[in-house]
């Protein structure tokens, strides 16, 4: 076996010298590689057995067995529900939408247990059992271990010991104090904040009869700095939402999303709290049969 | 003195008895005369953030009254947020003027009424009109006194923007406090709603109604001494 890069191999092997090989670069890669990807800076070649190398010049960064490739970019599978994303500004690393998810319903209805001390607990509280259920499903995704439940007061909460996935939640800050988090916009794509969006808003959502046949839509949180995060990631998908406003007496904070904006949100965040699911789909049904305006006209 | 944050969160439950206890060794004096309790909690159902203050000048019963409105207030689907003290050194209960259930019910609607004029000309809802009945949903605290059993003042407050939903969710907390026998009956009610600072925030339409959301200006931008 010898060493670097497929093309490096080919290069060597043939006897391309360096003063050749810039000339002969692309033919060489088509040699070596079945395809070539270029992202700018970084390149990925396909090999004939079906690999990935990923690598900045002529060096090797990192191999793959397996890829997600999108029209813009490459993602490349990670541990504990993290992809490695290549894309013409360069590379990060992005949470898959499960952890995106996860890490949203923590934000919300979380905890990472204490936030100094010794046992490393993770909790989640929920009056739902349909949002324990959702927790555990994605916790089990991303780090393959199975929360218990227990009762709490007017609550089910979801909680485990595990130092490894403890730490890896406070590195990204999915839960930074009581009711404090921090929305991972840098480890996130399109994809990965509507997940987010979808875990945060199942927790810490409402959605309130507006009318006889409407609803409104509202996200509230103790900390308006931490609420601003939210609003950030719903601007960056392209989301017009209410400013961060203070409701004085109690001294909590809340956005709204606008009426124009609510089918999208619907459809494309969506909750998976069973009260909002009920609401939605009465609004959407109301929708279809256009009781709202904008809404489809009546077929027939 | 500046609030104490005795419960903030977790299934610690027995920590807002424990702590409270401690505050009132460490912090009552001969000087104090009372106690505020405060609670502040969501209703996930449909997202109206409420809070229940006690105001005691008996420092024996302060443990008790945290431990019981904690587990009342978990119940039914909320979450708290927190349970503060704070140690008045002058007498802060005193008597508002209560209105009844059918007063309250009629202020609110001379108020939406008002509301209303002062949004039908807006150029927002004016060109959706169109026969369409205009109904306005401001945001506004709504809150019931009761007498408590134990302490001098009690009352059940709420925010939000649909009257009738606040209505029957107070009524409900305030019914609970007087089933688990921490207040003795409903003393009456108080609406806060600053028409003049209200303004238009979005405007929905369906087939029959135009939906006017209308909040208070002041309320942009603000930030809380939590933020």
């Amino acid at each position: 076996m010898g060493g670097g890069s497929l093309i490096d191999q080919y290069a060597s092997r043939f006897r391309e010298g360096k003063l050749f090989l810039t000339e002969r670069e692309k033919e060489c890669y088509k040699k070596a590689y079945r395809e070539i990807m270029d992202f700018g800076e970084y390149k990925v070649g396909v090999t004939e057995s079906g690999e990935y190398e990923l690598f900045r010049g002529n060096d090797v960064i990192s191999t793959f067995a397996e890829a997600r490739i999108k029209e813009d970019r490459i993602l490349f599978p990670l541990s504990h529900g993290t992809l490695l994303e290549v894309y013409s500004s360069g590379i990060r690393e992005i949470l898959t939408p499960e952890k995106a998810e996860l890490c949203g319903l923590i934000a919300a209805e979380g905890s990472l247990s204490p936030y100094e001390g010794e046992s490393r607990q993770i909790f989640f509280h929920s009056a739902d059992m349909e949002l324990i259920e959702r927790y555990i499903e994605l916790f089990e995704k991303v780090y393959n271990r199975s929360p218990h439940i227990y009762c709490g007061k007017g609550e089910f909460i979801a909680g485990i010991k595990d130092k490894r996935a403890y730490y890896d939640l406070r590195e990204i800050g999915a839960k930074t104090g009581p009711y404090r988090y921090h929305v991972p916009l840098e480890h996130l794509d399109e994809d990965g904040i509507k997940a987010y969006l979808r875990g945060f808003f199942s927790g810490d959502g409402s959605v309130a009869r507006h009318g006889r046949y409407s609803i409104k839509l509202r996200i509230s949180s103790k900390y308006g700095d931490c609420l601003e995060e939210v609003r950030e990631a719903l601007v960056k998908i392209g989301f017009q939402p209410s400013e961060v406003r203070l409701d004085k007496t109690y001294g909590t904070h809340y956005l709204e999303i606008y009426a124009q904006d609510r089918i999208r949100f619907i459809k494309e965040i969506g909750s998976y709290s069973p009260a909002h699911v009920e609401k939605f789909e009465e609004f959407l049904k109301a929708y279809e049969e256009g009781k709202l305006k904008g809404g489809r006209p009546k077929k027939g | 003195m500046s609030r104490i944050t005795v419960w903030g969160w977790g299934d610690k439950y027995e920590a807002a008895r424990a702590n409270s206890e401690s505050c009132i060794e460490k912090f009552w004096r001969e000087a104090t005369k009372e106690c505020h309790i405060a609670l502040v909690g969501k209703d996930r159902r449909e997202g109206i953030i409420f809070g229940i203050d006690v105001y005691t000048d008996d420092p024996r019963s302060v443990g008790f009254l945290v431990e019981r409105l904690l587990s009342l207030a978990l119940t039914g689907k909320n979450k708290v947020y927190e349970i503060t003290m704070e140690f008045l050194m002058e007498e802060a209960s005193y008597k508002e003027h209560l209105k009844t259930l059918e007063e309250i019910e009629k202020e609110y609607e001379i108020l939406t009424g008002m509301c209303i004029e002062k949004v039908k000309n807006d150029p927002r809802v004016k060109p959706l009109t169109d026969g369409r009945e205009i109904l306005v949903f401001p945001d506004m605290n709504l809150f019931v006194e009761l007498e408590p059993e134990y302490g001098l003042r009690m009352t059940v407050g709420a925010f939000h923007f649909n009257f009738n939903e606040m209505l029957e969710f107070i009524r409900f907390l305030s019914e609970n406090l007087i089933k688990n026998k921490l207040a003795k009956r409903i003393l009456g009610y108080g609406l806060s709603l600053d028409i003049d600072r209200l303004e238009v925030s979005d405007v929905d339409v369906t087939e029959d109604e135009v939906l006017v959301d209308l909040v208070a200006s002041e309320s942009k931008n603000l930030r809380s001494e939590n933020y």
